[in-house]
């Protein structure tokens, strides 16, 4: 259907023509890009071109699904054609009329849907429902004359064009209750359950009518596509929408279109097909009136319809993220080329075939193919998105200005920290291929569709606990809004919403309750965010980590001891210079390596399940550390040894600890959590346990 | 609280002469402030359900600030800050108590309000028709929670220049006295914006050349911008003019006449541009919108 490859086969001025000659720089403008390129691949070229919704139909190409009435047209008047109705198949495009004489095509039928469940098409051709039945049918085929030219619009348009005569004797032909009984019958009979498409046909002579550029001489019946009030009156029905909707009445006026710069006459009511601008809104300004709206998010006629043709590639952009959908639209900062267009317009007809990178990650790996063309210029907007209803939709995170610079930096950081001495088969801290964030085997492009999308974050962090539906205040939102944005995360937000994550996916029943893999992923993240200066933090604190690779070479060159291992994994950390933290996160390692004898030695209560991390607090960490340590020289004993075990840990738990009252510390709750929670992962994933001292 | 606004002079009552400085032409003085707050909010046009921010506020909302310092009335400045007639240029800066900081685009946070109509048919009044009567919204009306993103701590340098002399000297006097007539805001009128005037400047142009130059300002319509990977731009197309229009009714004087595209720096780096219209200004490179 859509061809990724189908601007090829344009030349090059009339791409050019459809493109602004400016960058993108809204929402409406992107809308509007999106709309001429898909206008432009799908064949939707001339007047009446991207008014048609050919896709609607899309299911009936091939079939014999098209009713036709046919009418005669002659002295101004309209009479059915001896056995007027005939079922015909429909076809995508043809060059010549088919042997019943008429062109049975996309651009002859010329269909335009209209979206609302209520109402007939904006076009004198209509699609049924999917599980009609014949009388049904018989009803939409009467429609066509009794229903569809006494719309409001088709009124106007009857008083205002020259041929309204047309669409009045239509009219006429509706009242006239036999002819209407003929059309039914015949429709019943020929009809079954499913869905048609049913439309007019009109036989004429010379001029009768003024005809459009589609005009086929050589047909015998001619398809509303070929005849200009039809669809000048279809136009009309698809404009009225843009003025007119629950309140505002007339929402025009002479203005200034915001996509074309250019003054026309613009409306102010136009769909949005992302549902950001809803003309039904809860505002509380003085003097706000709907008819007044062009003044100032007016937009022309062909901008306005650009827009509702976006929606197809609009849809193919979404990406699935937990209760919301994120949309990544990409658009080059600079004015659209031929060549642009071509790239864009490619990716997104991929995209509507379904594939695993998100819009940006896949245009981005194109055009690294491609000499000579800069990815700098390669931007996006990202929308996260709730649709709670079908036609509203609450925009949660926003960032108009992504840029993969920023994707790419953390995605490289995030494969630095997997890659360096802190992550390994063997510890500290676990790499395991299956788990999103902890896969060192990825490239560089798959890194950077990982951390562009909402599961980057949607992994590590909670949802917030106070509220069930999605929200704005949502951190793992924001944070990927943040992140292709190059703004900085607040690192206490991001740390209270590890540490409610890690208390989520405790689980005390089962036989490995800690999520050690889960803070091994928050913990890659944390270090990429803050090696890619995109952590906000106070003054004070610094999360950044040396991740390069020399690995500490021991005295006897040798294996480096655990204390060594130990004290190089702290000294990687500049948070852990703070004696307090590093006190809590020798405190959770010590928990770790406990648990991990008391698992070895069949003990049902491990200290990791005995001091879960949401119960750990300045003020029971000193109580928590006396018992550890009072379990850990118990054990000792029982294991005869003449110190103790992990001794390395019971100094550091010792001097971080002791040192200071914890309630005079610093350290907020989130962050002594997190630090007591990675210790434990450091801890639990140590498999030298055969060596208790290993001094 | 809101009270009944006497009628102001307007542009036309008061600027009767000195439109005859072409369009464009470099100006040979202007005015230098600061405009800061804790808050602001310069709404984007582009959707509703969510009212999102513009980086920068606008030009039109820029000549609103300056009109209210001025005391020109609603839709009665729209002549004096024409394009043609004037011009503006926009440098975000570190606020006040971060003023050794570079100066970045301020970040944003979501602001839920449950807000009450301020319309006329939204108000309830105490004492109506006495001599003395107050009118406020009316609290028991039904509310909804509405997110705003708003910026946190914005900061911008402003440079104005305006062709109509007597519209520059009234607007000087009011800034040079530290005088506003209307209350200035940062887009909402709950944002309340405080002004430090820096003085008058004579801008010199800088000397035509095809070497990019590097400028301290918003870029306004910013073909010639030299992209840099490592300092990404960020861009925002918001109102640039408006014109007065015919009232036929509430909100009718008014309407967009023009839009712009803007860069902007994010991270405090000075854009690098050809072909722009640059101007120095107390040691600053700026262009005017």
């Amino acid at each position: 259907m859509l061809d990724a490859e189908a601007l090829r086969n344009l030349d090059d001025g009339t791409i050019d023509a459809a493109l602004p000659d400016r960058p993108v720089t809204s929402v409406r403008d992107l809308q509007s890009l999106y709309g001429r390129l898909y206008a432009l691949g799908r064949g939707l070229t001339g007047e009446y071109g991207p008014f048609l919704s050919p896709d609607a139909a899309a299911d009936l190409v091939g079939e014999e699904r098209l009713v036709v009435v046919r009418v005669e047209l002659a002295d101004d008047e309209v009479a059915l054609a001896d056995d007027p109705v005939r079922v015909v198949p429909y076809v995508e495009e043809r060059s010549g009329p088919t042997g019943d004489g008429l062109v049975p095509d996309l651009s002859h039928v010329a269909h335009a849907k209209f979206e609302a469940a209520r109402g007939v098409d904006h076009s004198i051709t209509h699609l049924s429902g999917q599980t009609n039945g014949p009388e049904k049918h018989a009803d939409h085929a009467v429609e066509r004359f009794t229903r569809w030219p006494s719309e409001d619009a088709v009124r106007e348009e009857a008083s205002d064009h020259d041929d309204g005569w047309l669409l009045d004797a239509l009219d006429e032909l509706g009242g006239d209750d036999d002819a209407m009984e003929r059309v039914a019958e015949a429709v019943a009979e020929v009809t079954r359950e499913g869905q048609y498409l049913h439309t007019v046909a009109f036989g004429f002579e010379g001029d009768a009518v003024a005809t459009t550029d589609r005009f086929d001489a050589d047909a015998t019946w001619h398809l509303p596509g070929e005849v200009e009030v039809l669809q000048e009156a279809m136009v009309r029905r698809k404009t009225t929408k843009f003025r007119a909707k629950n309140e505002a009445e007339d929402a025009s006026g002479d203005g200034t279109c915001y996509v074309g710069d250019t003054d026309e006459e613009v409306y102010g009511v136009v769909d949005d097909p992302l549902k950001w601008y809803l003309s039904k809104q809860m505002e509380r300004f003085p003097r706000f009136d709907p008819d007044q709206s062009w003044r100032t998010q007016g937009l022309g006629r062909e901008a306005a319809i650009a827009a509702q043709n976006a929606t197809t590639f609009l849809d193919a952009c979404a990406e699935p993220a937990p209760g919301v959908s994120a949309f990544y639209f990409p658009y080059f900062e600079r004015t659209p080329t031929v060549g642009d267009a071509d790239e864009l317009y490619s990716t997104l007809v991929r995209q509507t075939e379904g594939i695993d990178e998100n819009a940006v990650a896949s245009l981005y790996d194109d055009l690294q193919d491609e000499p000579g063309e800069p990815a700098e210029d390669l931007r996006f907007v990202l929308m996260v998105v709730e649709k709670y209803q079908k036609d509203r939709w609450r925009l949660l995170a926003f960032e108009p200005n992504g840029t993969v610079h920023y994707g790419l930096e953390l995605a490289e950081k995030h494969q630095d920290a997997l890659n360096s001495p802190l992550f390994g088969e063997d510890g500290p801290l676990p790499v395991r291929e299956e788990f999103a964030l902890l896969a060192p085997g990825r490239n560089r492009l798959e890194w950077l569709n990982v951390v562009t999308g909402v599961g980057y974050f949607a992994r590590t962090c909670a949802p917030p606990d106070d509220d069930d539906e999605p929200s704005s205040d949502d951190l793992r939102f924001r944070a990927t809004a943040d992140v292709v944005g190059g703004h900085r995360i607040e690192a206490a937000s991001l740390l209270s919403a590890y540490v409610d994550r890690i208390a989520e996916r405790f689980d005390p029943d089962d036989d490995f309750p800690f999520p050690g893999t889960a803070v091994a992923e928050q913990h890659a993240q944390l270090t990429a965010l803050a090696n890619g200066d995109l952590l906000a933090t106070d003054a004070d604190t610094d999360y950044t980590v040396d991740t390069t690779m020399t690995e500490t070479t021991t005295d006897d060159g040798g294996e480096p001891s655990r204390t060594e291992r130990l004290d190089e994994f702290i000294e990687r950390h500049d948070a852990l210079a703070d004696g307090e933290r590093q006190g809590v996160f020798a405190l959770g390692a010590l928990v770790g390596r406990i648990s991990r004898y008391q698992r070895s030695k069949n003990r049902s209560m491990t200290a990791v399940t005995r001091h879960p991390i949401d119960k750990i607090s300045r003020h029971n960490v000193t109580q928590v550390a006396t018992e550890v340590i009072d379990a850990n020289v118990v054990y000792s004993e029982e294991e005869g040894y003449n110190g103790t075990m992990y001794a390395e840990l019971m100094d550091e738990v010792v001097d971080g600890l002791l040192d200071r009252d914890p309630d005079d510390w610093d350290l907020d709750t989130a962050d002594l959590r997190y630090h007591y929670a990675m210790g434990i992962a450091y801890g639990l994933n140590d498999r030298s346990t055969s060596e208790y001292d290993n001094e | 609280m809101q009270t009944e606004l006497t009628e102001h002079e307007t542009a036309e009552q008061s600027d009767g002469e000195s439109r005859e400085r072409s369009a464009r032409t470099p100006p040979d003085r202007c005015l230098s402030l600061t405009v800061e707050g804790p808050w602001g909010h310069f709404r984007r046009v582009d959707g509703n359900t969510i009212k999102a921010t513009y980086r920068l506020p606008p030009r039109t909302t820029v000549a609103g600030l300056l009109a209210a310092v001025a005391g020109y009335e609603r839709d009665g400045y729209y002549d004096v800050f024409d394009r043609d007639r004037s011009g503006i240029a926009v440098q975000p800066v570190a606020s006040g108590d971060d003023a050794s900081e570079t100066a970045s685009i301020p970040r944003t946070m979501n602001l839920p309000e449950n807000s009450l109509t301020t319309s006329n048919e939204g108000m309830k009044a105490v004492n109506a028709r006495g001599k003395v009567s107050v009118r406020y919204p009316d609290p028991q009306a039904d509310r909804q929670r509405v997110n705003y993103e708003v910026l946190v701590e914005p900061a911008y340098r402003l440079d104005v220049w305006l062709a109509d002399d007597a519209a520059y000297d009234r607007l000087h006097d009011r800034l040079a006295d530290g005088r506003s007539e209307y209350v200035p805001s940062l887009g909402l009128s709950e944002f309340l914006a405080s002004v430090t005037f820096h003085g008058e400047f004579s801008p010199e142009q800088l000397s035509e050349s095809d070497d990019p130059v590097a400028v301290e300002s918003a870029l306004p319509a910013p073909d010639g911008i030299v992209p840099s990977s490592d300092h990404p731009h960020g861009t925002e197309r918001s109102p640039g003019d408006m014109t007065t229009t015919e009232r036929s009714g509430e909100f009718t004087g008014r309407k967009t006449t023009e839009y712009l595209r803007w860069a902007y720096s994010r991270d405090g780096t000075a854009l690098k541009a050809t072909g722009v219209d640059a101007m120095r200004v107390d040691g600053r490179t700026v262009v005017f919108s």
